[in-house]
């Protein structure tokens, strides 16, 4: 019983919301709208479990003085205040502060958030052309030479100079073309993985909630 | 193509996904076995985890930003079956996997694949929840927070399976500066690129989904994977077909 109740929990849900794709339906689309309202609702209850998690662990991390421990404390304290200003804001205005202007939300999120993650994004490409070269160090074969020149190609192609027409012609015929045709068949591969990986759930042979 | 063509279709594939399944799983109860092509990433996966467990380290596993309620579930549940298999190789030793996940919904079902893989070899207490982590929610972040991680955590071996872009290089650099044997898939083409550039070993579009069958031996995992490759030839075969009704302009 332990293990059929979740499995035609998880079958049955998953067999509606599956259907609702190919068959059209009022009652069976607003079927679809009270499951997807439920799991909306356990993805907001599973944030604050989540936060909760990053709380305790870095509260464990002050607590041991593991080694950064003092990022744990500012990321504690960080986490606190937004928190409590958010909620406070949210409270006063009746509204998400984040949809706000000048609430410090939105300031903050904005200002420290928004702004941290598109450093981080920067950094990126940086390390994948680094990457590119040590590839060439690493692994000398065919597939590294044309993946570097790809990437050297596809780089250089974007600088918007009048001289570099022939690169920039080469650079759309590699991501028209060659790269476009190969990204469509991993993008099917990836699809029927998906669909496989589906199917088990719904026939019960894969089971993630197994206990 | 009109819509109720795609949905006829896409009904269609499933259908014949599922009747696959069945009689590929009678099939391998029975001893059939599919021919597995070599998968550097799922065959380097004992040796890099051996070793990460017998040098007292530990292994981090990220499974990425992608939950369980969304489109990229199957995804999570792939990067799970990674996690479980990670897990039994570290359970004889008493450092337990670092899980790191970028969605909340995930959570509860990342400790608790750890969990009863701990609770199954009867080490229930040895258990630590602590070493699963919500780092963010955000991908970059998460890429960003684990990076720390790997750093700081005494990792050995680095795999990373989820739903990453580009940002999966920050992970990545953090492992390749420690020098540690790394393993990246992903279900996005960016981050596949990355993982191609970075990674020891690369798992390559639906290379993340098949962990099973390369890794448990379960006749289950085969028959799905057997499927799938019926599947694949069937879609192909579906996309011939269009190209020559195209060319003779017998489509609509």
């Amino acid at each position: 019983m332990k293990y059929i109740i979740p499995a035609a929990i998880a079958i049955g849900v998953g067999l509606v919301t599956l259907v609702t794709y190919f068959f059209e339906g009022a009652d069976i689309l607003n079927l679809r709208l009270v499951l997807t309202n439920w799991a909306v609702i356990l993805g907001g209850l599973a944030v604050l479990v989540g936060v909760l998690n990053l709380l305790l662990v870095h509260a464990r991390r002050v607590q041991s003085q593991a080694r950064g421990w003092v990022y744990s404390l500012v990321t504690i304290a960080a986490a606190l205040f937004m928190i409590l200003v958010g909620s406070g804001e949210g409270l006063r205005s009746g509204i998400s502060p984040l949809y706000e202007e000048t609430s410090v939300t939105r300031v903050l999120f904005s200002g420290v958030v928004v702004a941290s993650q598109a450093a981080l994004a920067s950094l990126v490409m940086f390390f994948l052309v680094l990457a590119a070269m040590r590839m060439m160090r690493s692994r000398p074969n065919l597939w590294s030479v044309g993946f570097l020149a790809a990437v050297l190609i596809t780089l250089i192609g974007w600088m918007p100079f009048g001289f570099m027409s022939t690169v920039n012609r080469i650079r759309d015929w590699l991501i028209s073309v060659p790269a476009s045709a190969g990204a469509r068949g991993i993008i099917l591969g990836v699809a029927l993985g998906t669909l496989t990986v589906g199917i088990r759930v719904l026939t019960g042979v894969e089971r993630p909630y197994k206990d | 193509m009109s819509g109720s063509l795609t949905n006829l279709l896409g009904l269609l594939i499933v259908l014949a996904g599922v009747l696959l399944l069945i009689v590929f799983t009678f099939l391998a109860r029975r001893g059939f076995r599919p021919p597995l092509r070599p998968l550097s990433g799922y065959e380097a996966f004992p040796r890099q985890v051996g070793q990460a467990v017998e040098s007292g380290g530990r292994v981090h596993v990220s499974l990425g930003p992608n939950g369980i309620i969304g489109e990229d579930t199957a995804t999570t549940i792939a990067g799970l079956t990674v996690l479980e298999t990670i897990t039994r190789a570290s359970v004889i030793s008493d450092r337990q996997p670092v899980a790191t996940t970028g969605d909340a919904t995930a959570l509860p079902v990342v400790s608790d694949t750890v969990r009863r893989v701990y609770r199954d070899s009867e080490l229930p207490k040895a258990y630590d929840p602590k070493a699963i982590r919500l780092v963010a929610l955000d991908p970059v972040a998460l890429a960003g927070g684990a990076t720390s991680i790997i750093a700081d955590e005494d990792v050995r071996a680095n795999v990373i399976v989820g739903s990453f872009g580009p940002e999966v290089a920050l992970m990545a650099e953090a492992g390749e500066r420690l020098r540690i044997p790394q393993t990246i898939g992903s279900d996005r083409l960016e981050g596949q690129a990355a993982a191609f550039a970075m990674a020891d070993h690369a798992l390559i579009g639906e290379e993340i989904f098949v962990a099973r069958a390369y890794l448990t031996e379960e006749p289950a995992a085969w028959a799905s994977l057997a499927s799938q490759d019926v599947l694949r030839w069937f879609v192909i075969l579906i996309i011939v077909i269009g190209v020559i009704l195209k060319t003779l302009g017998l489509s609509g």
